[in-house]
């Protein structure tokens, strides 16, 4: 993995907005195209590899996870434990997932799991694809997401009711907007008859017990592009278990065992010492470099970072009455002074490509850059 | 080969890109002639101010009750709450806002 510097294109602005990616710049450039990293194949193919296992391994953690009903320690409310469950044994439809990775000295480790909202979908699926394009078009990338995610539509079709498939996302986010609005371009193409709805326009109809949408007509398919965790302490989440459609939301309930951070200390007790894990535990260690993160936050909010016992970074955010897990520090590779954590894509059962995001501090933030990769060779 | 053959997209995603040119709340000034409206014909008037998310028109609201559609207005995201849901009888059992509170961005 190497990371050059080169010059961006000459009107990347109106390049990148050609193709429907309009937050490349908010307060901080987001997009960044002045770097790219560039891989060997054999590397891909670790990186491939390693994420196809992974996903084997996060399965198993799941199903430990059920079968020792270890739900306290995610923090999970009973009242959704039956819709986990039935989510899981009846395999209900699921498509995507992102591992955030650290790639250093010949190592891949996995640092989380982004299981059931990953964003940078988008950036990573088409922007920088386009980007290729322009830079060197015979050059490759370890990206079919795409491709995939069409596949993949089409291959869930028949696992949905036979009614529109709703996509819901929160409002004021043009960024949570443009990854909803991608999947469900993805799912028009599958051939599904998709719609769209702002999550608090989300309807309950309290005499039919159903989820409705603007027009009271009940929503039997709903991709959100909104968290499990959020939806569970909000008003409507006790209403899930009462919903005579038992309708299907895509992430599935289970899917919230792997986003949530008490999984890293499930997979290293299942798999002890594996190459492509960190240690990982619920209690505090006495000694030694390591990462304090809690089980549900998100953008890299309150972080605490350890070096031989001393608090060494720290990150602000709306996070720390949360419980946290301790996780063996390995630092992401720096270069120049920037910091790289690859975004690696499963769609379906499948790794599908990915992604990279650039920081200016070892802790990786809503502030990081997406920046492009290339295949060389 | 480790990327996609083609890529293309069917939504008007440069519609999209257009959401991000400026702030609206800057456009809102004392000068301004304001324009009242309401969605529905049971809720109260008033004033709107602009909003830019390019499919916010109004979306129509109704009741799909035991298979009998009726429908009652539009709802629209650029005029108060208020002025989107009045006191139709037919509207009382459905309830929105449930999710989404505060929540500005789910990015992960």
């Amino acid at each position: 993995m190497e990371r050059y510097t080169t010059p961006p294109r000459n009107n990347w602005q109106q390049a990148v907005e050609k193709i429907g990616f309009g937050f490349h710049t908010t307060n901080v450039p987001y997009w960044d195209e002045t770097v790219y990293y560039s891989f060997r194949m054999n590397e891909i193919d670790r990186i491939e590899t390693a994420t196809a296992t992974l996903w084997q391994m996060c399965l198993q953690a799941v199903q430990y996870v059920i079968d020792k009903k270890l739900y306290a320690q995610f923090q999970i409310p009973e009242f959704i434990i039956p819709e986990i469950e039935n989510s899981w044994n009846e395999d209900l439809p699921a498509i995507y997932g992102r591992f955030d990775l650290c790639y250093k000295d010949g190592q891949i480790k996995m640092l989380e799991f982004n299981a059931d909202t990953p964003t940078s979908l988008f950036e990573a699926a088409v922007v920088q694809w386009y980007w290729l394009q322009d830079f060197d078009r015979s050059k490759d990338q370890f990206n079919s997401i795409h491709e995939k995610l069409v596949a993949y539509w089409a291959f869930l079709k028949d696992y949905l009711y036979r009614e529109p498939l709703y996509f819901a996302c929160v409002k004021r986010s043009l960024e949570d907007l443009t990854t909803t609005e991608y999947m469900r371009d993805c799912a028009i193409q599958a051939g599904i008859e998709a719609c769209f709805i702002f999550v608090d326009e989300i309807g309950w109809d309290t005499t039919l017990n159903v989820w409705v949408d603007n027009e009271g007509i009940a929503m039997k398919n709903i991709f959100k592009l909104y968290p499990w965790e959020m939806m569970l302490a909000e008003d409507f989440g006790k209403n899930i278990p009462l919903d005579k459609n038992r309708s299907l939301w895509i992430e599935p309930a289970w899917k919230m065992l792997l986003s949530c951070k008490a999984i890293l200390p499930i997979l290293w007790r299942l798999f002890p010492n594996h190459e492509l894990l960190l240690e990982a535990s619920f209690d505090k260690p006495f000694y030694g470099s390591y990462v304090e993160k809690p089980i549900w936050s998100r953008e890299g909010n309150n972080i605490i970072m350890y070096e031989n016992g001393q608090k060494t970074e720290e990150t602000r955010g709306e996070y720390g009455n949360t419980k946290t897990i301790f996780q063996t520090l390995f630092t992401l590779p720096q270069n120049q002074g920037k910091y790289a954590v690859l975004g690696s894509w499963i769609i379906g059962q499948e790794p599908a490509g990915m992604g990279i995001r650039e920081s200016d501090s070892p802790i990786t933030s809503n502030t990081s850059r997406f920046v492009p990769h290339l295949i060389e060779g | 080969m480790k990327k996609s053959r083609a890529i293309s997209l069917v939504l008007i995603t440069a519609a999209l890109a257009s959401c991000n040119k400026h702030d609206p709340e800057n456009e809102w000034t004392a000068g301004d002639r304001h324009v009242y409206m309401r969605s529905d014909t049971t809720a109260e008037f008033s004033p709107t101010y602009h909003t830019h998310m390019w499919y916010r028109a109004f979306r129509p609201i109704g009741d799909n009750y035991y298979g009998m559609y009726t429908h009652y207005g539009y709802y629209s995201d650029a005029i108060a709450e208020h002025s989107n849901y009045g006191v139709n009888y037919g509207k009382s059992n459905v309830i929105r806002g449930g999710y989404g509170s505060g929540h500005l961005t789910v990015s992960s």
